[in-house]
């Protein structure tokens, strides 16, 4: 009911205001003529972007953004020409200047309003400038940043007046310029350029974009402002952050990009999971990933399915009056993707291609056969045994080929990356089509990723009052797996590699595979030739992903927008696995199938107005939104097959056809959501929202939850006092308090349910129901209250410019696990108890150090996070999943009050023990090393992370550099676990065969070799973290296709970058960047364990526009 | 005006709200379930599943007590059971895995002893063979839980859903395990609902070594005879060593034998045993899913191997030469062999046997009577007949223990040990009756020549436990020595 009696409102103050106005203002024209007040200096910045609009049209949106009146005659609207104008945050005198360029009229500025009057017959008094030398004529030519030639740019002579426009090909030309002059050149997006003449009769110029624009638009959560008028902690990364080096997800190319924004990968596979962690974790059992928002559209997951090439802008939501609008969904903060769409005017063409060598990272040092020998004869040696090879045996491995294992499985692989993008459109319909293809082939043999992209969107005008609006996505994914399960003594893939003895070729003289676990008979039981998981093993994934909406935008009445969308995201998957029949591992051939089916459909219903009077700005949001999500699964399997040729072609073909299985979830949210902007003369700024959810996950009765938000800025610089400041060219400060929630678990948890299983009775199959081990509790929401204080403040003209936040998050209501004495049978229940801390300072600085010839940008972030578990169920610990590496079987990470979150707990090593056997701290002196004297030994949460970009260019030629890092973060190498398992012949790092402890030689890094040696989950594992990387290093030279005046190509660039090239780091396994159960659990943070390692690459490509 | 239908349209979408959140799993609440026999029976089941469990009695229990026998020694993870100076972290957390799943059976079992009584579509007749097979299975997993950590958190229906519940003694726990088994007893029938499920002569089978434990040894003679002298039973004839496929090959479905068996199925993948593999050396040909080779022996520096009867087929049945560095002598056990196996075996666990009964029956006559009987040896010499290769019912000279050798308590005893020694090597019961008997810290000293510390015979109450049962003190209520 609100939002009807706001319509009617509007429609009673509409038009006969202003109409009215007019004409008392008509009646005073003769009087005003007379007084000309020069215009120059007022403040009131406007921007425009009109291509033969009609002046009513200009002076309408001139008016809305000053305040300030035409005043003009019928007469003049008679004669008056279109205009043209591409200016922004333009002072009014500049623009009034471009607007009357090619008009019989001219103005002149009285209190507050325009008056326009027709240009007298002669010239008035020349000024002296104008008249002294011979005019000239100015041609020139006017690219973007990437060399495109600009349509429409503004090219007009410093306080003179003329002006022009420039054509499709980015050309311009003014007639009867003085020589002296000075040209101003100005774009929507671009910085405006100086051009001092100094005769010149052609000049031609890039502009650049302008990084911190004030008048920019900044997409935020069911809508769009003024990136002046923002009130709370938004981060944008442009187009160009995206694409500057080839990702296979989108999401991999914002790591060091934004405040506040740890991008993380799980792993170096291709397709690989990436963590994302906004302003800290805030969740125990809930995912801390952010929500993504894909043109408008809420979407459960990763976007994978995007191609870095149609992105128009990625918004990162931090503080929570801007996620607050999100409600349940935004505790995690908010990443805002919206994908590139059509503009009116020419069709363009751009075409994208890069192709890239990986190479992996680096490859670990181990023992060498001789190495092996020697180190495994000295095990046996100390454990009273007789030597497992004799001399003769060791020294040969010293002349004899040794099996490197890592290079068997690693290698250079190529990476390629194409895209084509055509858009365009004209004044009522536009439109943008893309295709792409990403084949990424893995620095493991026989893994890949590819990505197969389609895009569509199209949006029409039907009338001034209708629009519609269509996307489509179309996306194949298709890789082949080989991840390595992070087992133990080598049983996967990658343990395999590093632990296999090089004193063993991988085949046996007869072509066939060796058998590694029974070569030696002090070998681990359990350890499998790397080949057989290399070649005897397929694990394939396909997905299809389509991801469709659709919108109609109402406009009755100016001012006032209805929205109406619908939108399905809808994902096929089938991942294939095969084990192919394979003697060295028992194998009869063993396949499974399993595909899942996930809908989800989304109606949004969003009215939107806004209103100026006066000073007074105000705009009103507020919606209805229903989206529900389904996922179904489906899999099957079977053991023992006669031939290879079958995988997964005929399951019922197996000897022993296994249990088919099937499931079914969905949940429902509905949404109520709200918000004001209100701002007063530009300077004093305010939005409240509000926003109500229910889902279907919460028990009865607390299904339903609100959440609001409100906050506050203050435009300093538009204060008198500041505005004629020098140095200070823009400040603006900004405080927020907001709630947001967190549907933590998953759906049917309130829920007493059975699920069924088999036993066996007989030789036959029975049914068995009974309740899971979970104990169904009573739930509600997690919520996250947030404070967020900010400034961003430009200097020297905006030259410099810095945004800093500090907030504090507290989320409250955590969803734990709280764990029920074993013996109930249940292990656990969940309940809203408990407190997770987090605060933490960014900042972002961006300047351009050089203008002119020699252009020099840098922009630089840094955030602090510090982040700490406050309240826990009965104080009880949470304890991070137990790791079994075949000899340590314990937990590294914990979650206790006052701690930090996921800290690394375990035994303190003090040294050896006269034996060589590693001595543990006593802590509580209880003369026992038991579980109580373990104490905290890391922290996987960074005291800092940071992003530097720079970027220098010279003429054609372009060097970026982009750096990235983390500071003071642990890694629990448990890579390394390996070395205390010293009785199952696994190959080791030369380091350890070089530096373990000997009745002469005790002070070392490792103990005494022997099978009797018990390790523990110890401090010996704790690695620091930090790590400086130059993520990317890029040399582009533009090539000048506008001097070959060739018509039918835009801009052409070449390019060759290398990412990863350089990483400073302390960490000694293959790469710091690493998180091996960041995908699967919230806590289990900063563990290393056999995981697929990174790469860098080297990359040529070419980016070229029609 | 259009938009103001939409309002409207927004607004009927409210009212539904209620509605559209409710959720509709496609699955079973336990609300309206356990009403009909067969959901009953899917409850039952559903106790047999932990109990079976690759932590439990699927692998990991054998694997535990075996490492403890006299005649097996660990390897690897489980060499530090074999030190006799109690557990290591990595074994306390195996341990407690195995009182997880004793107690997930147990609760499951309470669910049944507390819903079938209310079931709407059963037979009075049937809810009382159902509830003896629910309390069967109770009393049995408290049997294992008592045994190994003496007195536990004793939890019925009655109490199922307290979290703190302080540990009882180990004679409440033996109390209620005796009135669950006499209840099953009374209720069960003659034979088991299915091939694996409880009988009522499986229920006097626990009974009689329940009260071999508590030492009411006439009370367990009782029961041992009345299965011994059932006729439902009898021993699998052996000629050759082969022979004893019959009994503990993978193909078996059932046997004359058998009174309570765990099934396993290997054609069903995640339904069969996994134990074997913790016997067998990768690649042995015995098991084809792999070895971890965990329990080892040593045919002559281990005296209880050195001294075993060559002719007897156990011997040769029970154990292969397998070397991996530990020197030439190195065997190990392939009771539980699988040629077939793709994923686990096929092998049932075979808990309670024939063999067993007429073992408990010749210790309860002896200890009943004090002093052995001629049919308690007769009984015994029908198990070591068998061994070697004769008919089972008909007297041998040739092999036959003759009472006059055997004539004390102390001498008849200890021949029955050494007979369950090797009539059940490499089934887990080993080291529990060692325990029972009282001989455990003596026959280690002399086998292996290592004290048994006092930590050792008893498991400690897990982490899991008594950091979450306020009712139980994590020192003071926790077994000696942890």
């Amino acid at each position: 009911m609100v939002l009807i009696a706001i319509c009617q409102v509007s429609k009673a103050g509409g038009n006969p205001f202003t109409n009215c106005l007019k004409m008392k203002l008509t009646a005073a024209l003769l009087v005003c003529t007379i007084l000309q007040v020069n215009a120059r200096g007022f403040a009131q910045k406007v921007t425009l972007s009109e291509r033969n609009a009609s002046p009513e049209k200009v002076f309408s949106l001139i008016e809305k953004q000053t305040g300030y009146k035409f005043v003009y005659t019928e007469t003049f609207l008679q004669k008056a020409n279109p205009i043209t104008v591409h200016l922004q945050n333009a002072p009014l005198d500049q623009v009034l200047t471009v607007c009357f360029s090619n008009q019989v009229y001219t103005w002149s500025i009285l209190n507050k309003m325009i008056v326009v009057k027709e240009k007298p017959q002669q010239a008035p008094v020349a000024t002296p400038e104008l008249a002294l030398p011979p005019p000239i004529d100015v041609k020139g030519v006017i690219r973007d940043e990437k060399g495109n030639p600009i349509l429409g740019a503004t090219v007009m002579v410093k306080g003179g007046s003329q002006s022009t426009a420039t054509t499709l090909d980015g050309s311009f030309l003014l007639k009867g310029v003085s020589k002296d002059a000075v040209l101003l050149i100005s774009y929507t997006g671009y910085k405006t350029e100086e051009v001092s003449l100094h005769g010149r009769n052609e000049i031609s110029l890039s502009l650049s974009i302008n990084p911190r624009n004030l008048n920019e638009i900044v997409v935020i959560g069911y809508g769009m402002v003024r990136k002046r008028d923002l009130t709370g902690s938004v981060s944008q990364v442009k187009p160009a952050e995206v694409t500057s080096y080839p990702t296979n997800n989108i999401v991999n190319a914002l790591q060091g990009r934004a405040t506040g924004v740890v991008v993380q990968q799980n792993n170096g596979a291709p397709g690989g999971g990436i963590s994302v962690r906004i302003r800290g974790t805030n969740s125990i059992l809930g995912g801390n990933e952010p929500l993504y928002v894909i043109d408008g559209f809420p979407y459960s997951g990763n976007p994978v399915f995007l191609q870095n090439g149609d992105i128009e802008s990625i918004e990162i939501l931090k503080d929570a009056s801007s996620i607050a609008i999100y409600g349940s969904r935004g505790a995690n903060g908010v990443i805002i993707i919206t994908t590139r769409n059509g503009r009116s005017g020419k069709t363009l063409v751009d075409l994208e291609t890069g192709y890239s060598v990986q190479t992996p990272m680096k490859y670990i040092k181990l023992m060498n056969g001789q190495q092996y020998a020697q180190f495994y004869n000295e095990q046996a040696t100390n454990d009273g045994v007789a030597p497992y090879f004799t001399q003769q045996q060791v020294d040969s491995f010293a002349k004899g080929p040794n099996t490197d294992w890592q290079h068997l499985v690693m290698h250079s692989a190529p990476m390629l990356t194409t895209s084509l993008n055509v858009s365009g459109g004209n004044d009522k319909t536009k439109f943008s089509m893309s295709a792409g293809v990403f084949r990424q082939d893995g620095i493991i043999r026989n893994s890949d990723y590819n990505r197969y992209t389609l895009r569509g969107t199209l949006s029409h005008d039907i009338s001034k009052v209708f629009n519609v609006s269509y996307n489509m996505y179309l996306t194949r994914l298709d890789s082949r797996h080989q991840n390595s399960g992070s087992s133990n003594r080598g049983q996967d893939l990658i343990s395999g590699m590093l632990m296999a003895p090089p004193t063993l070729t991988p085949y046996l003289p007869d072509g066939s595979l060796r058998r590694l676990n029974t070569a030696y008979s002090f070998i681990s039981n359990v350890i499998v030739n790397p080949m057989v998981n290399l070649y005897r093993i397929t694990d394939n994934g396909k997905s299809d992903q389509v991801f469709s909406n659709a919108a109609l935008t109402i406009r009755p009445i100016k001012d006032l927008s209805i929205r109406i969308s619908g939108g399905v995201q809808n994902e096929n998957s089938r991942s294939d696995y095969y084990a192919a029949i394979e003697p060295t591992t028992n194998s009869l051939g063993g396949a499974s199938i399993s595909t899942t089916q996930a809908t989800s459909f989304l109606n949004e219903n969003v009215v939107t107005y806004s209103k100026s009077i006066g000073d007074h700005r105000l705009s009103f949001t507020g919606g209805f939104t229903y989206q529900d999500y389904v996922i179904t699964s489906l899999s099957g399997s079977g053991t023992g097959f006669l031939s290879d040729v079958i995988q997964t072609g005929s399951l019922g073909s197996a000897t022993t056809p296994g249990i088919p299985g099937s499931s079914y979830q969905k949940w429902t949210l509905l949404s109520w959501l709200g918000r004001i902007n209100y701002s007063y003369a530009d300077k004093y700024l305010a939005t409240v929202s509000y926003r109500r959810d229910g889902s279907s996950r919460y028990s009865e009765g607390d299904k339903w939850s609100n959440f609001p938000s409100a906050a506050l800025a203050w435009h300093m610089s538009s204060e008198p006092w500041l505005k004629s400041s020098n140095f200070v060219s823009d400040l603006k400060m900004r405080v927020s308090y907001g709630a947001t929630g967190s549907t933590a678990v998953n759906p049917y948890q309130t829920l007493n349910q059975l699920s069924s299983g088999y036993t066996i009775f007989g030789d036959a199959l029975n049914t068995t129901y009974a309740p899971s081990t979970v104990l169904p509790g009573r739930l509600k929401w997690e919520t996250t209250d947030e404070w967020d204080a900010g400034v961003d403040a430009g200097f020297l003209n905006n030259r410099l410019r810095l945004t800093a936040d500090v907030y504090v998050k507290k989320t409250k209501n955590l969803l734990n696990r709280v764990t029920l004495p074993s013996s109930m049978g249940y292990t656990t229940t969940y309940q809203n108890v408990g407190e997770i801390q987090n605060k933490g300072l960014e900042i972002g600085v961006e300047s351009d150090i050089f203008k002119g010839p020699v252009k020099w940008t840098v922009a630089g972030n840094i955030s602090f996070n510090r982040n700490k578990v406050v309240k826990l169920y009965q104080h009880q610990d949470i304890y991070g999943g137990t790791i079994y590496t075949g000899s340590l079987s314990d937990f590294v990470n914990l979650l206790r009050e006052g701690q930090p979150f996921g800290v690394f707990y375990g035994y303190k090593e003090i040294g050896y023990t006269s034996k060589g056997d590693i001595q543990y701290e006593d802590r509580n002196k209880d003369g026992k090393i038991t579980a109580d004297d373990k104490t905290y030994i890391g922290n996987p949460n960074p005291r800092f992370t940071y992003g530097l970009n720079s970027v220098v260019g010279y003429k054609g030629f372009e060097l970026t550099v982009f750096i990235q890092g983390t500071q003071g973060n642990d890694i629990y190498d448990l890579n390394k676990a390996s070395s205390l398992d010293l009785g199952m012949g696994l190959n080791l790092t030369q380091d350890q065969f070089y530096n373990h402890w000997t009745p002469t030689n005790t002070n070392t890094k490792y103990p005494k070799v022997s099978r009797s040696l018990s390790g523990n989950i110890s401090n010996r594992f704790v690695e620091d973290g930090s790590y400086l990387r130059f993520r990317n290093i890029q040399l582009a030279y533009n090539l000048p296709v506008s001097n070959w005046r060739l018509s039918w190509c835009r801009n052409l660039q070449l390019y060759v970058s290398g990412q990863n090239l350089i990483t400073v780091t302390k960490y000694s396994w293959y790469d710091p960047d690493i998180n091996t159960y960041g995908g699967s659990s919230s806590y289990m943070q900063g563990i290393d364990y056999y995981t697929y390692p990174t790469y860098k690459s080297v990359t040529f490509g070419i980016r070229c526009g029609f | 005006m259009r938009y103001l239908y939409i309002l409207v349209l927004g607004l009927f979408v409210i009212s539904s709200c209620k509605k559209t959140l409710e959720e509709h799993p496609e699955s079973i609440a336990a609300e309206n379930f356990y009403n009909k026999p067969a959901e009953v029976e899917a409850g039952l089941n559903a106790i047999y599943s932990p109990l079976r469990d690759g932590g439990g009695l699927g692998a990991l229990y054998q694997t535990q007590l075996e490492c403890y026998a006299d005649y097996f020694y660990g390897r690897g993870s489980h060499a530090v059971l074999n030190t006799y100076t109690g557990l290591d972290n990595t074994n306390i957390s195996r341990v407690a895995g195995m009182w997880n799943l004793f107690y997930l059976a147990i609760r499951n079992a309470n669910i049944m002893v507390q819903k079938i009584p209310l079931a709407t579509s059963v037979t009075d007749a049937d809810k009382s063979r159902y509830l003896a097979e629910a309390r069967f299975l109770r009393a049995l997993n408290y049997f294992y839980l008592v045994r190994n950590w003496a007195g536990v958190p004793l939890r019925t229906e009655a109490n199922m859903d307290s979290i703190n519940v302080k540990r009882s003694s180990a004679a409440d726990v033996y109390a209620l395990v005796v009135s669950d088994l006499l209840f099953a007893e009374a209720n069960l029938l003659d034979a088991g609902r299915l091939a694996g499920a409880p009988s009522k002569w499986s229920a006097k089978a626990v009974l009689s070594e329940v009260y071999l434990w508590l030492g009411r040894y006439s009370d367990a003679d009782v029961e041992a005879k009345a299965v011994v002298g059932s006729g439902k039973f009898s021993l699998v004839k052996v000629g050759v060593v082969s022979d004893f496929d019959k009994l503990y090959g993978p193909d078996v479905v059932t046997s004359t034998e058998e009174i309570f068996y765990l099934k396993f199925s290997r054609t069903t993948p995640g339904q069969g045993w996994q134990y074997p593999i913790y016997a067998f050396y990768p690649n042995s040909g015995y098991y084809p899913p792999g070895g971890y080779y965990t329990f080892y022996s040593d045919s002559v520096n281990n005296k209880v191997l050195l001294n075993w009867d060559r002719r007897d087929l156990r011997y040769t049945y029970n154990w292969y030469s397998q070397t991996f560095g530990l020197g030439a002598t190195t065997v190990l056990n392939r009771k539980f062999a699988d040629r077939q196996a793709v994923t686990a075996a096929g092998n049932d666990y075979p808990m309670y046997r024939y063999a067993d009964l007429l073992l408990f029956y010749a210790e309860a006559e002896c200890r009943a009577n004090s002093g052995p009987t001629a049919d308690g040896m007769e009984k015994l010499n029908m198990v070591h007949r068998r061994a070697y290769g004769k008919d089972p019912g008909v007297a041998d000279a040739t092999v036959d223990f003759a009472l006059a050798d055997y004539s004390t308590s102390d001498a008849f005893l200890d021949l029955v040990q050494r007979e369950r020694g090797y009539e059940d090597c490499s089934e887990g019961k080993r080291w529990l009756d060692l325990k029972r008997m009282g001989i455990v810290k003596q026959v280690i000293l002399n086998i292996k020549g290592l004290t048994v510390a006092d930590k050792h015979l008893l498991w400690p109450i897990p982490t899991t436990e008594y950091n979450y049962n306020k009712a139980i003190d994590p020192t003071k209520d926790q077994n000696p020595g942890y």
